[in-house]
């Protein structure tokens, strides 16, 4: 079946937020965010920006109805700072505006003094310091210290994967409108329309039912509109609530690449044991993880890095250790994989230096060690593994002797270009660890006319959730 | 006024003609097919095509409409997705349904667009130019393979045309909608209509504003602009004798399909691939890259080592001064105000000669480069008798090496002598540590481009040895 958006993508006719026709009335919003990682505000004068010609009002925290709270896993997170500012960008007030030029003309009239703390980057210092989001977290199965003393090799390194941003093509951005009784509707380019209500209720004092968030589709989520999506939204809100006007912000590319995470940056030390016949037998790692300036969606990704911390292979004493370690960048989130690449990056670096270091392809050790049926995980889930199979698979649909050959005469053929060729297999863990997360719902009406609607929370984003709901 | 063609409707408008012509298309228009992704020209969301009327045909070429000054669209024809809609989807938009080449879709308008203008192209169409085509978009979720599938089938469609009109071929082949085939009348009726543009009305000094809108995107539409991209007396690239002649206003695209620059430059398609997209390509300017005076332009760098000449005019007044004289310091230009550069003139390479330029960029298209260089070299037999090299990325303006230039007169092309050139050049160059590198990784950088520049003019020596990394 074939992506049923398909015939409005491409004729450009699909909708996105900012595609929402304008409801007469519209104010523009813009956020001001800190210009300084970490520090004190001393001072913060908003009055010639209010003073400017077109702007309606600028929020401050002083404003929030209810808490100044945004927290998902960790209650950790203002939506407004207060006294402190803990990341460049950090949101610090809200610009309303007739128009999105004045909204961010009038950005730049915002005084703000700061003084500065230190600030701290790099996750390994935040770890010597304590700044943990929340207390480490360790797998284990068998015993490594026992294990270690009988293995024929044992190498030890250090393994870092940088941080990356999501860039979804559609930046993020919500519109909100006034109804009844203080009711609001908010358009949201989320990934997590729950998370944005719940957030908003508890920032607004108005209860859930009073707050309608509706998703068309995203121009990209990659993760980066989960939890990260919710502030947009609730200053969209926040504006209507106090205005009784509908108030829209799309970020623009250069707002959004400074004030949301990105993909946790991961610093880690490995220790691997194999026997003489290249067998795993032990395995220890400490992962330190970048959370940024709060817990965000962090701890859960850290978890999931300890979930894939094996990659594919059996190992029969592991010690992996992780830690979320508070920084003074922007809070980092989800991206595609969530933690899992992070903590397979690490043994594969391991086994690479393995190899390297006896002189033989990484292939030979990671063939040897796939997880078998009846294997248990680290987190003792037991095993039923088609890796092998797939591995064979691979060998001859890929007719890998041949493509060895063809690499080593064109290696001995060529001096300025090589060839090479690597193997990567990947166990990846579907589903929520979260098990109640596992479930979803629907509402259908079927009209007198026999058509039918669908309504669910599923979040289209260019993964076909829509023709799946049709299939 | 601004008088232009906007798919089928004629537009004439009394807005700044320093407005965007995608906020135009999007906001006063009301077409949601063209996108806002980054407003850089980086992601290609917004891409339009541009007819135009050249040498008596018309022409279509992709731009993106977040760089495009409104006033340079006047007289032009300018097509967004809508303007590609016929009933049902057209060949291109088929093809991206049939192979799945939407996921969230906000990409795919930008993506049609590109490749309508592959497909109107009079030039024998190749899966190659298919895929050249949209090198200006960014797509994030599908990893491109399916949107390769997509460009063989529309190629495979072309492919299927004998000689004679693209437009002719793609509107019988529902790849376009019929109105195109009366676009050129059209176009010449409305370009009948408008007054010959007034010379120097203001002071902002525009060429294709691909990075003048970058820079200060907030305050053109309020600037009093001087538009020089579409005057004639700036067109066009020239030989005359042994000088190539190239008007300021020629664009990156006018040198990539420039006969005179074939003919003299084989490398010159390894080249062009380097220096940012097709859509920007379109767009920039030789006399904005200079003027510019980024420290990295790839088209400054390239006629440094040509040693080219600029000429500039002042009213009446004009003089000719060495390009590498025009820098004297960073952003400084030898230029008074109101002075604009009409001319670049330089010696075109002889059969004894040797040119080459290379680049390295964080990523190996479409990005700025960390360093680049070219070199242009004079040989009598193994004995280099002159010798010209620039460098960009490793100083605060484009250099021009004129120490290690004239040190290499007169020396023959050995390992050692190139070992020792980049001693010299190390000592002629300050790189500083940016986004784009370490001052440490630029002089490494510098060093090894250097090397290929010897290993690419002279295969047939024996260089191998320079490929090692230095210690």
């Amino acid at each position: 079946m074939k992506n049923i958006d398909s015939y409005t993508h491409t004729r450009g006719e699909s909708v996105y937020l900012d595609d929402i026709p304008l409801i007469t009335g519209t104010l523009f919003g813009a956020v001001f965010g800190s210009p300084m990682a970490h520090g004190r505000i001393r001072h913060l004068d908003l009055s010639a920006a209010e003073s400017m010609e077109g702007v309606i009002r600028i929020f401050t925290y002083k404003d929030i109805p209810g808490q100044n709270q945004i927290g998902g896993i960790v209650p950790d997170e203002p939506l407004l700072a207060e006294e402190e500012v803990h990341f460049n960008g950090m949101p610090v007030a809200f610009v309303v505006a007739e128009s999105e030029e004045i909204a961010h003309a009038a950005l730049k009239k915002i005084i703000i003094e700061i003084d500065p703390l230190p600030v701290i980057t790099d996750q390994r210092i935040a770890k010597d310091k304590g700044l943990l989001i929340i207390p480490p977290r360790t797998f284990k199965i068998g015993d490594t210290n026992a294990a270690f003393t009988d293995c024929k090799y044992i190498f030890e390194g250090t393994a870092e994967t940088n941080g990356q941003e999501h860039l979804y093509i559609e930046t993020q951005g919500a519109y909100a409108m006034p109804g009844e009784n203080n009711a609001i509707k908010v358009y949201s380019s989320t990934q997590g329309p729950t998370a944005v209500q719940r957030h908003m209720s508890a920032v607004l004092g108005i209860p859930m039912h009073l707050l309608e968030i509706d998703v068309i589709r995203l121009g990209g989520g990659f993760g980066g509109k989960e939890d990260q999506a919710t502030p947009w939204a609730i200053f969209c809100a926040l504006g209507t609530y106090h205005l009784k006007r509908p108030v829209k912000y799309c970020l623009n590319r250069m707002e959004d690449m400074r004030m949301t995470g990105k993909r946790n940056p991961y610093s880690s030390d490995f220790k691997i044991g194999l026997d003489a016949e290249l067998k795993i037998m032990a395995y220890e790692a400490e992962f330190y993880q970048n959370a940024g300036a709060a817990a965000d969606l962090s701890p859960a990704v850290l978890e999931r890095t300890l979930f894939h911390c094996t990659n594919s292979y059996f190992v029969p004493n592991v010690t992996a250790t992780a830690y979320s370690c508070r920084t003074n960048l922007p809070p980092n989130t989800a991206f595609r994989g969530f933690g899992g690449p992070q903590g397979m990056f690490v043994i594969e670096s391991a086994i690479a230096k393995a190899a390297e270091e006896l002189g033989i392809p990484a292939s030979d050790i990671q063939q040897k060690n796939l997880l078998q049926t009846g294997d248990a995980f680290v987190y003792g889930q037991i095993a039923e593994s088609e890796a092998a199979p797939c591995w064979e698979r691979a060998v001859t649909q890929y007719d890998i002797q041949n493509l060895n050959k063809e690499i080593t005469d064109f290696n001995a053929a060529n001096t300025l270009y090589k060839k090479a060729l690597s193997f990567m297999p990947i166990c990846f863990g579907i589903s929520f660890t979260k098990t109640p997360m596992n479930q979803a719902r629907a509402l259908v009406h079927v009209y007198l006319d026999g058509s039918v609607t669908v309504s669910t929370g599923a979040v289209e984003m260019g993964q076909g959730v829509n023709t799946k709901c049709c299939r | 006024m601004i008088r232009f063609l906007l798919n089928q409707k004629e537009i004439n408008t009394a807005l700044p003609p320093g407005m965007l012509l995608l906020d135009f298309i999007r906001y006063r228009e009301n077409l949601k097919g063209t996108k806002i992704g980054c407003r850089e020209g980086d992601c290609g969301a917004c891409t339009v095509l541009i007819g135009e009327i050249k040498e008596g045909k018309l022409f279509y070429a992709g731009a993106t409409s977040c760089l495009m000054a409104l006033g340079n669209a006047a007289g032009k024809h300018i097509v967004t997705v809508e303007g590609l809609n016929i009933d049902g989807l057209n060949a291109v938009q088929q093809a991206f349904a049939d192979e799945g080449a939407t996921q969230c879709g906000f990409c795919t308008p930008g993506f049609i667009v590109s490749l309508g203008g592959f497909c109107m192209s009079d030039n024998t169409p190749s899966y190659e130019k298919g895929i050249d085509s949209v090198n200006g978009n960014i797509c994030r979720c599908t990893g491109y393979k399916s949107i390769e599938r997509a460009v063989a089938r529309i190629n495979n469609l072309l492919s299927q045309r004998a000689a004679g009109s693209a437009l002719q071929f793609a509107v019988d082949n529902n790849i376009i909608p019929g109105y195109f085939l009366n676009a050129e009348e059209d176009l010449r009726r409305l370009r009948a209509a408008i007054p010959e543009p007034a010379t120097a009305v203001g002071n902002k000094v525009l060429g294709g504003g691909t990075d003048l809108y970058v820079q200060q995107h907030d305050t053109m539409p309020y600037e009093q602009i001087h538009f020089l991209f579409d005057r004639n007396e700036l067109k066009g690239i020239r030989k005359e004798g042994k000088t190539g002649e190239i008007g300021a206003a020629a664009t990156v695209t006018d040198i990539a399909d420039s006969p005179v620059f074939k003919d003299f430059f084989p490398g010159l398609a390894n080249y062009i691939r380097l220096i940012s997209s097709t859509p920007i390509r379109n767009m920039a300017t030789v006399g904005g890259n200079f003027t510019n005076a980024s420290p990295i332009g790839d088209l400054t760098i390239f006629f440094l080592a040509l040693d080219a000449q600029l000429t500039l005019m002042n009213g009446s007044d004009t003089r000719t001064i060495p390009l590498k004289s025009f820098y004297k310091g960073y952003k400084i230009l030898d230029k008074q105000p109101g002075e604009i550069i009409t001319k670049i003139s330089f010696t075109l390479p002889g059969k004894e000669q040797l040119f080459n330029f290379e680049k390295v960029s964080k990523r190996t298209c479409l990005d700025i480069a960390s360093v680049n260089t070219a070199i242009l070299l004079t040989t009598e037999g193994h004995i280099i008798s002159k010798a010209n090299i620039s460098a960009g990325g490793v100083g605060p303006i484009p250099l021009f090496l004129l120490k290690s230039s004239e040190w290499l007169t007169g020396k023959p092309v050995t390992t050692d002598i190139v070992e020792q050139l980049i001693q010299m050049i190390q000592s002629e160059i300050s790189p500083i540590s940016d986004a784009r590198g370490t001052a440490t990784y630029k002089r490494l950088l510098l060093a090894q481009l250097i090397k290929a520049h010897f290993i690419s003019l002279f295969p047939h020596i024996a260089l191998q040895q320079l490929t090692k990394l230095p210690a």
